[in-house]
């Protein structure tokens, strides 16, 4: 008997791929229930009503009122009540509730992660009703392509995948218990210590991340660079120069190197042995997303946040797998031949993908990792067009790492000849590929550097042409960037693939770093010290990598999602008992750099009427108000300031009438606006 | 209770310095051995070299201009 199905996608566009996929002649109607869109397809006589999501349309809230800590009892609201959410999220859920009117079963088809499962069911269980559960299903696939979707309608999951939902719900409510609490207790420590509100946050994650960076901060400024010295010596063949390396890369004492100089200048060198030896380079396994965040990085120097968005962009576009995986391996279910023969469609990749089809049943190199959900990121074989520029090379890296890793090692050949100088021993060292195999298939993205040694017999005399020792100093470590902060990350085991992009980010908007070297700021460097001294638990990655453990036993439904939930409250209960206790010093030590802070982001210049005091941003204790004015008591200076708009220094002043020049973004355009209403140059703009 | 005497903050337990100049300072010392036998310097020398190369931490810079001064 016919049936109505609703299908609930995470997005609009993979509703928009999921209905023409699905829909037995490719076109799918599309209707509107209170502005939002959805897509009716039929398929085999059944009616499916195919709706997106906005993402999470369901967050995390605080039973009851107030704002304090310890906050132990939640509940899931509609998104807009819990924090600043999509505007449309309301009208989202009624017109979802609406849709749902009449229909016999329904599918979850959002995106197959914990993030994914969560988001249908809680719309399944919030916006159509508890009964629904028991009628759903879930539908699981990797790519957005109509062969994907229809094998993963046909083979779908009878029930939802609970053991996914129960880790995306346990993993929120503790995240969600971690960061009020910890961001209410420290936002009130300072506020108690300085009466000014500025808001702070740290969490699980968040916490021993800004605690890699401040550690690497304090390397660097207790850093005292030591002396070595180096030997610089190449000798001549047929008019070629020739680097000679000394058997140690650094010399430790300047007495040793004036020696060395002393005893080989000018001098001949003898060949003493030959030897060779060739390599074999496999290629690069296929890129997970911290792989493919990383090598973004490193060819192009894109964040990694604009990596995975970017990549999520193909992903819903149809292009790519599911990026958001931690599998470094492709399956032998893919359908490598029918995605090849797409990309030999596109004449950017045509060559090397028919010369891989002609060599037989390709067998990808495979990487260490895995996951259950996802593949490794791979092309699904259409040929894109109209890319953005970030997009064009985001697609090129994924597609040719996918061929690299279909294709054939490279060899290297690699020569070293021993050189004796006066009792002292040289090497000379070449290096050539041999078979060149992936490295052509994956560049421009991989080079190895040539050196083709001369012809060379044991016995040969070579002239030392030049020789000079140069004093160097050891380096400080460098500061963490987006990409080494995310491999630290995944090597400490806390975040997941799809959270640590997210927390950088946070530590940014929060100003506890700065630049794209992730230096930490004065703020980021005292909450961090404060911590470490106060709660050090907070601050270290032992807590935050049990609780990972926990949460990843409650996926593979080994363990009782509440009861990791009721752990988190006991962990984070005498941490939360100790911040209270120490509330004040907390807040006090803190509260030295957070006033200059504050100091700074309310300075807007000096006053051009006394010229004494300092015009600052405050605020109207009655109205809450911002206004400017003069520190100066006997001063009477005062501005408006805009209402609705956060307005930032510039440290300039008007030029025409002396006032301070204050900015404001607009569509995140900047513009600079003198505080004066009766500057001369505004007079100028009205007549 | 005296502060540190760079920075003025809290001082770590029979030392002049804070926490912070502290880790400074016992690296200063540690680098010194290494620096005697690399170069002939005095403990002096060293400090004032120290200051000026560029890849110096400013903590360790302030200490040894600190320990400079007397």
């Amino acid at each position: 008997m016919p049936e109505r199905l609703l299908v609930i996608t995470e997005k609009p566009s993979s509703a928009r791929h999921i209905s023409q996929a699905l829909d037995d002649s490719g076109k799918p109607m599309t209707l509107s229930e209170r502005t939002v869109q959805y897509h009716v397809a039929h398929r085999g006589g059944d009616e499916l009503i195919v709706v997106s999501a906005l993402g999470h349309l369901y967050a995390l809230a605080q039973t009851g009122r107030g704002w304090s800590y310890p906050v132990y009892d939640m509940k899931w609201v509609p998104a807009d009540q819990a924090q600043r959410a999509n505007p449309r999220t309301k009208a989202h859920i009624d017109a979802i509730s609406s849709i749902a009117q009449g229909v016999d079963r329904y599918v979850s088809a959002c995106d197959y992660d914990i993030e994914g499962s969560l988001i249908a069911y809680n719309v399944l269980k919030y916006a159509v009703g508890e009964h629904s559960l028991g009628r759903s299903r879930r539908m699981l696939y990797s790519t957005l392509t109509v062969q994907e979707l229809v094998k993963a309608w046909d083979s779908m999951q009878p029930t939802l995948d609970y053991p996914v939902i129960a880790a995306g719900k346990a993993r929120h409510e503790t995240d969600w218990l971690f960061g009020i609490n910890l961001s209410r207790a420290l936002t009130l420590s300072v506020r108690k210590a300085t009466g000014s509100h500025k808001t702070l946050s740290i969490g699980r994650v968040q916490g021993p991340t800004l605690g890699f960076i401040k550690d690497r901060e304090a390397a660097i400024q207790s850093f005292v660079p030591v002396p070595y010295w180096k030997v610089d010596a190449s000798t001549e063949i047929d008019g070629e120069a020739y680097p000679l390396e000394y058997e140690k890369p650094r010399l430790e004492r300047e007495v040793h190197a004036k020696e060395l100089a002393a005893a080989c200048r000018g001098k001949q060198g003898t060949v003493k042995a030959l030897e060779s030896s060739e390599e074999r380079q496999p290629p690069p396994p296929p890129f997970n997303l911290g792989d493919l965040q990383r090598e973004a990085y490193r060819v192009f120097k894109m964040s990694p946040s604009t990596t995975l968005k970017v990549a999520e962009k193909l992903y819903l576009g149809a292009h790519l797998s599911y990026p958001r995986t931690s599998s470094q391996k492709l399956p032998p279910t893919i359908d490598f031949k029918e995605i090849l023969k797409g990309l030999a469609r596109n004449p950017s990749y045509a060559k090397q993908a028919e010369t891989i089809l002609q060599q037989g049943t390709p067998e990808p190199r495979q990487g260490k990792k895995d996951d259950p959900a996802h593949p490794a990121i791979h092309p699904t074989g259409s040929h894109p067009r109209r890319l953005g520029d970030a997009e064009k090379k985001v697609y090129d890296l994924v597609v040719k790492r996918f061929l690299a890793c279909l294709s054939a090692p490279a060899f290297r050949k690699k020569m070293q000849a021993s050189v004796d100088v006066n009792g002292y021993l040289f090497y000379m060292k070449g290096s050539r590929t041999v078979e060149r195999g992936w490295i052509d298939v994956y560049a421009p993205y991989h080079e190895d550097k040539e050196l083709i040694l001369p012809e060379l017999h044991v016995g040969m005399t070579l002239p030392v042409s030049k020789l000079s020792t140069r004093r160097s100093y050891t380096n400080p470590p460098p500061r963490y960037n987006a990409s080494s902060l995310l491999r630290q990350m995944e090597t400490k085991e806390i975040g997941t693939k799809a959270t640590r992009t997210n927390i950088i980010e946070t530590l940014h908007k929060r100003g506890y770093v700065e630049g794209s070297t992730l230096k930490i700021t004065d703020l980021g460097y005292s909450i961090a010290e404060t911590l470490e001294e106060y709660c050090p638990e907070i601050m270290g990655v032992e807590m935050t990598r049990r609780l990972e453990e926990e949460l990843d036993e409650v996926q593979r439904g080994g363990r009782n999602p509440e009861e990791v939930v009721e752990s988190a409250v006991k962990t984070l209960d005498p941490v939360l008992r100790r911040f209270k206790e120490m509330e004040k010093e907390i807040g006090a030590s803190i509260s030295e750099t957070l006033t200059e802070i504050l100091r700074k982001e309310n300075y807007l210049g000096r006053c051009p009427s006394c010229g004494d005091g300092e015009i600052h941003i405050r605020r109207n204790p009655r109205t809450g108000k911002p206004y400017a004015s003069c520190t100066n008591e006997r001063c009477s200076q005062s501005y408006s300031l805009p209402q609705r708009k956060k307005v930032y220094p510039t440290g300039r002043r008007c030029p025409s009438c002396g006032a301070p020049v204050i900015r404001m973004y607009y569509h995140r355009k900047p513009w600079d606006l003198c505080l004066n209403p009766e500057c001369p140059t505004k007079k100028e703009g009205q007549r | 209770m005296k502060g540190c005497r760079v920075c003025g903050k809290e001082t770590v337990e029979g030392s002049v310095y804070c926490d912070r100049h502290m880790a400074a300072y016992d690296n200063l010392e540690k680098a010194y051995a290494k620096w005697r036998v690399a170069l002939e310097v005095n403990w002096e020398e060293y400090l004032e070299k120290v200051q000026k190369l560029p890849g110096t931490g400013k903590w360790v810079k302030e200490v040894a201009q600190d320990v400079l001064s007397g």
